[in-house]
């Protein structure tokens, strides 16, 4: 029986129309969970917390990254907290690659995607009572079809002196946390140069570099040109006539090894 | 003789399809055709409409056209349809004098794609104007139209002046958020080359689903 149940579940993910009952199953189940968990079990006064915003995907299914592409809709969220407390912005994990037929190339997440919102107590809070916090997520998920859905959520955290012990959803949010994009500059022997008005990064010792522009990058870009160097990459940014490149006008994907991290370019000074 | 035609044409489009097999003949190797280009002539093509119509690009000369990658099924569209901007603009702008079309670049099998379900879309969203087929999607790569909808402009000197989004606001929330105001670009654009100016804004962020293309 569980064999059967498997086959079926099989055949769904192959988008066959057999087995009524699983894709029954699917057409009802929905396509993100979404829901709102921190970093810590309280809120501390003097110290920062990260909330996650976790959105769970149906298998097949994809969210779409700050910049979603050539087509999409970023995915969004945003956190109310009590008044004083400070709320920062959704920030975004790295994405994928997909390209889909016709060339057109999506950026996005698959099965599940956190997106981290720091939140900051107000000076001067003392322990004791509760803070209340709630969060509004929106997304398009797509596969062959598009399904536009969204979200509110809230969560309501002691405020105490200590944390209570990290449970397993705690650490996993502290875990997402730590694999956002970091600055170049963390990754050892990387360079960030700009010349003759376009934008050199030097990845050292990599297996494979990809770069995903933003939203305003992607406007403003004639060409981004990923090339290897020796044991590693040079990625060039070059931009339109006319136009100049912001700051940060994307991420990296580095691959060393077995290992998968993301970077934030940064222009050079 | 109606065989005979046939026959003939086949072998025409063996040809084109097969430059690299005539080379006999001394025809240079049919380069791929040139894509669109923001500020260059817009590529021409014919395509047939859901009312059974040829539509030819270049007969249109002297005229502002716009272009409306189209699903019927994309929630994007259907938005726009029903109570965004494509409500009531593109009728609209086509009573104002603009040649304005929609062009579905499905391929067949796919969401929303084909000839019976774009006129059953033509009821259904009170659509004054053509819906062009694409299923081969060749019109829509030529222009790399991505997404639904993706919009066009064409001056009237037949020069590709706007492509992009509809306006800045997906689903009618303006990005951004904060209640920030609704810009309708292409709107905007059909002004500027009205008034004889340069657009503006030739160039914005398409939003929407993926135009579903063949593999």
């Amino acid at each position: 029986m569980p064999a059967v149940r498997f086959m079926c579940r099989l055949l769904t993910w192959l988008a066959l129309p057999v087995c009524g009952s699983a894709s029954d199953a699917r057409a009802a189940a929905p396509l993100v969970t979404a829901a709102l968990v921190p970093a810590h079990g309280a809120v501390v006064p003097g110290q920062p917390l990260w909330l996650g915003v976790r959105l769970d995907i149906a298998p097949g299914w994809h969210l779409y990254w700050d910049n979603p592409g050539d087509s999409g809709l970023p995915t969004r969220a945003r956190v109310q907290a009590p008044p004083g407390y400070q709320v920062g912005a959704a920030r975004y994990p790295g994405p994928l690659r997909f390209t889909l037929p016709g060339g057109v190339r999506i950026y996005g997440y698959e099965h599940h995607v956190t997106l981290p919102i720091e939140v900051r107590p107000p000076t001067g809070l003392s322990p004791g009572g509760a803070a209340a916090f709630t969060a509004r997520a929106s997304w398009l998920a797509c596969s062959e079809t598009c399904v536009p859905g969204k979200a509110d959520l809230s969560l309501t955290l002691p405020v105490r002196a200590a944390a209570p012990p990290d449970t397993a959803q705690h650490v996993q949010v502290a875990q997402e946390v730590a694999q956002l994009p970091r600055p170049l500059s963390a990754l050892p022997g990387a360079q960030v140069s700009r010349a003759d008005g376009d934008l050199r990064c030097r990845v050292p010792d990599a297996s494979e570099v990809e770069f995903f522009p933003t939203a305003a990058a992607e406007q403003a870009l004639a060409s981004a040109n990923v090339a290897r160097d020796g044991a590693g990459f040079v990625v060039r940014l070059l931009p339109r006539p006319g136009q100049a490149l912001d700051a940060a006008p994307g991420v990296l994907r580095v691959r060393r090894g077995e290992k998968t991290a993301y970077y934030q370019v940064e222009g050079a000074p | 003789m109606r065989i005979r035609t046939l026959t003939l044409s086949c072998g025409l489009l063996l040809l084109l399809a097969w430059p690299d097999a005539t080379p006999t003949l001394g025809v240079a190797r049919a380069a791929e055709p040139a894509p669109a280009e923001l500020g260059q002539p817009a590529p021409d093509f014919t395509l047939t409409g859901t009312d059974g119509r040829p539509f030819h690009l270049a007969d249109l000369k002297g005229k502002r056209v716009v272009l409306e990658w189209f699903n019927p099924d994309c929630p994007f569209v259907r938005h726009a349809h029903t109570q965004g901007p494509l409500k009531d603009q593109g009728n609209r702008a086509a009573q104002a004098g603009v040649v304005w079309v929609a062009i579905n670049s499905g391929a067949p099998g796919k969401q929303g794609a084909g000839l019976a379900r774009s006129q059953s879309a033509v009821k259904e969203y009170g659509i004054s104007y053509p819906v062009l087929i694409d299923e081969s999607g060749q019109v829509g790569r030529r222009y790399g139209a991505k997404s639904t909808p993706h919009m066009y402009l064409i001056n009237e000197k037949g020069v590709l002046v706007y492509r992009g989004a509809i306006d800045n606001a997906p689903l009618g929330a303006p990005e951004g958020g904060g209640g920030g105001a609704v810009v309708n670009h292409v709107e905007a654009a059909l002004r500027d080359v009205q008034a004889g100016k340069p657009v503006k804004t030739p160039e914005t962020k398409p939003y929407g689903c993926s135009v579903k293309y063949g593999s």
